[in-house]
């Protein structure tokens, strides 16, 4: 039975350092209502995909973020309407996979010979740029490129686009987010931050919008995709998986936001001290 | 940088005005906007599908003639922050009407959550924005915004100098003033009128037949005591969940007027956090210095004055003074 529920927020209250580093449990029944889903997603799949996870990459969880991403995003097959339900995220943090959630963020160590303190509640709870599950989730949903997850991947290449860039509310836009894939992952971490802060000031300026325009989801496409069986061995495979059969971004309008982005990363290389291109690229 | 964007540059100095018309839920019309700068679907439940309206955006077009540009194009943008969406039309020239730009936009039930906006931009050549419309505010479950009068927060007259049986007295440097919240009040807040300021009660009492200027200066006055009415009722709503450590788990109030007074404000204070949760955990996380507590009050004024609408209610001041031949203003 794939039945998903939902938690009430006040379920914080309950989310103790104990249930976080995982000496406590918690009885969250009085806080979960079920959810009546029209397309109910393989939850039952989502743990053992997250077992798979943890042991690929039993000693650099960070790492772990490129591959589970698509891969969480073709398990939970969810519209936007439902995926943007908070209480769902809890409850897939807090009741389906927590040992996930405090392997990914064991959180800090007061000296080196401590116990990891665990995650921060809002790894729990908070929305979508900070819930361990959620973030990997919408990164997926706004970086993909219709039915390919490859900028998903390039996203977590470097952790700053995921943890900056996630915010901005320019990623909403299909073809900003295709044009940051094409230009984020080349630079340093400074870069990536800078250019950042220097799009937002842009933006002030030059209406996005007009520049390149941006489609609604193709809810025909989701609910093929929705309806589609997911399979175990495609999902664990090393070939990517595919999304959902939309039609990619229209190349001109990425051509048009990466021709900004790029102009906004050379001024700030002109004025910069700072090495904006990572040693490896 | 990007293209010839230097800043500054001429903008439009009035708004744009976006108009929405012949709304239809899945093909049939339907009472969507009854309210001004809003479409309410919070009736429908979800029991639809699709909307669609007509869009006009109408521009000033003698001021646009003033700016270096040649064709300005006109994008209406759909932005729902719960769901991350934000989608393009672009609008088309009005073959009746060279100040109108027209369209048709499509809201999908599935795509969108809580509340989204809709806007239309004006730009240039270079895709340098000239102007934007005011956003209108799409209802996809009832509003929550409290009102200063009646609502949540009742308003009441009384003379400062006198505390009648169960009133909380007025400190007595405060006789004269217009106005006076009490946010301790067991009940919930009371927002006082003073009777003892002359003419205040003609001025602000709810009436008809009021000229342009009257109309204009009551609801000026009305802000002087909602926006800092609003501050401390924002303020104590945020102190009562402040927490001492970032870390420490974010906990919605229990009292239902803050709880409200909260879900209303916080998009305001914090329009481009998309989750309430997180909203609540950036303005109750512990300040590190006084730039940081600078902030959290910058964003409860600046949340407080968009709510009362002070400045657009100072600008129609301002425009009926001029409009009477008032000078001085």
């Amino acid at each position: 039975m794939n039945t998903c529920f939902t938690l009430r927020r006040d379920v914080a209250v309950k989310v103790s350092e104990e249930f976080r580093s995982g000496t406590a449990t918690v009885d969250v029944a009085p806080y979960r209502e079920p959810l009546h889903l029209e397309h109910p997603p393989a939850i039952e799949l989502l743990e053992p995909l997250v077992a798979e996870a943890m042991r690929r990459f039993e000693w650099d969880p960070v790492a772990s973020d490129a591959w589970l991403a698509p891969r969480l995003h073709a398990v939970l097959r969810l519209d936007r309407f439902d995926a943007s339900d908070q209480g769902l995220w809890r409850w897939v943090a807090i009741e389906v996979v927590p040992g996930y959630v405090r392997w990914r963020f064991r959180g800090r160590r007061s000296t080196s010979d401590d116990a990891p303190s665990g995650p921060p509640l809002k790894r729990f709870v908070g929305g979508a740029r900070d819930h361990a599950l959620g973030r990997l989730w919408w990164s997926a949903e706004l970086f993909r490129d219709g039915p390919d997850y490859a900028p998903v991947v390039a996203a977590f290449s470097k952790q700053d686009i995921a943890n900056t860039w996630l915010s901005l509310d320019a990623m909403h836009h299909r073809a900003a987010a295709q044009a940051a894939i094409r230009v984020l992952p080349k630079l340093s971490s400074k870069g990536i931050n800078a250019v950042s802060k220097a799009l937002d000031h842009v933006l002030t300026t030059v209406q996005l919008d007009a520049v390149a325009g941006s489609v609604p989801p193709d809810l025909d496409a989701l609910d093929r995709w929705m309806g589609d069986p997911v399979a175990w061995d495609e999902l664990v495979s090393d070939v990517l998986v595919a999304g959902p059969p939309e039609a990619p971004t229209d190349e001109l309008a990425v051509a048009a936001v990466t021709r900004i982005l790029r102009s906004v990363a050379d001024e700030i290389r002109a004025e910069t001290e700072f090495d904006l291109i990572a040693a490896a690229a | 940088m990007a293209g010839p964007a230097i800043f500054p540059y001429p903008t439009l100095a009035e708004a744009p005005i976006l108009r929405l018309d012949q709304p239809e839920v899945d093909g049939e019309p339907a009472p969507l906007l009854n309210r001004d700068g809003v479409v309410d679907l919070s009736g429908l439940q979800g029991r639809w599908s699709t909307v669609r309206l007509q869009v006009v955006a109408e521009v000033p077009t003698d001021e646009i003639r003033l700016l270096p540009a040649d064709e300005p194009e006109v994008v209406l943008t759909v932005h729902c922050a719960p769901t991350n969406l934000r989608t393009t039309t672009r609008l088309v020239r009005s073959a009746d009407n060279e100040h109108a730009w027209e369209g048709t936009v499509e809201l999908t039930r599935r795509t969108l959550r809580d509340q989204a906006s809709l806007y239309a931009t004006v730009d240039d050549v270079a895709n340098r924005w000239i102007g934007r419309t005011h956003p209108v505010a799409v209802h996809l479950r009832p509003p929550r915004d409290p009102r200063i009068s009646g609502g949540h927060f009742p308003v009441k007259w009384r003379d400062f100098t006198v505390a009648a049986p169960g009133e909380t007295p007025i400190p007595s440097r405060l006789k004269d003033e217009m106005s006076w919240v009490d946010v301790a009040n067991v009940d919930g807040p009371i927002i006082y009128l003073n009777e003892r300021v002359s003419g205040l009660r003609e001025l602000l009492d709810d009436r008809t037949g009021r000229t342009r200027v009257e109309r204009a200066a009551r609801d000026t006055v009305l802000d002087l005591v909602a926006t800092p009415a609003m501050v401390a009722l924002l303020n104590a709503a945020l102190s009562s969940v402040a927490r001492s450590d970032a870390d420490d788990p974010v906990q919605w109030p229990t009292e239902t007027w803050q709880r409200d007074l909260l879900e209303a404000m916080l998009p305001r204070m914090y329009p481009d956090v998309s989750d309430s949760d997180a909203a609540l955990a950036a303005a109750t996380t512990p300040p590190l210095d006084h730039r940081d507590a600078g902030d959290l009050q910058s964003r409860v004024l600046s949340a407080s004055h968009e709510f009362t609408r002070a400045s657009a209610h100072a600008k129609t001041l301002a425009r009926a003074f001029d409009y009477q031949g008032v000078d001085g203003l």
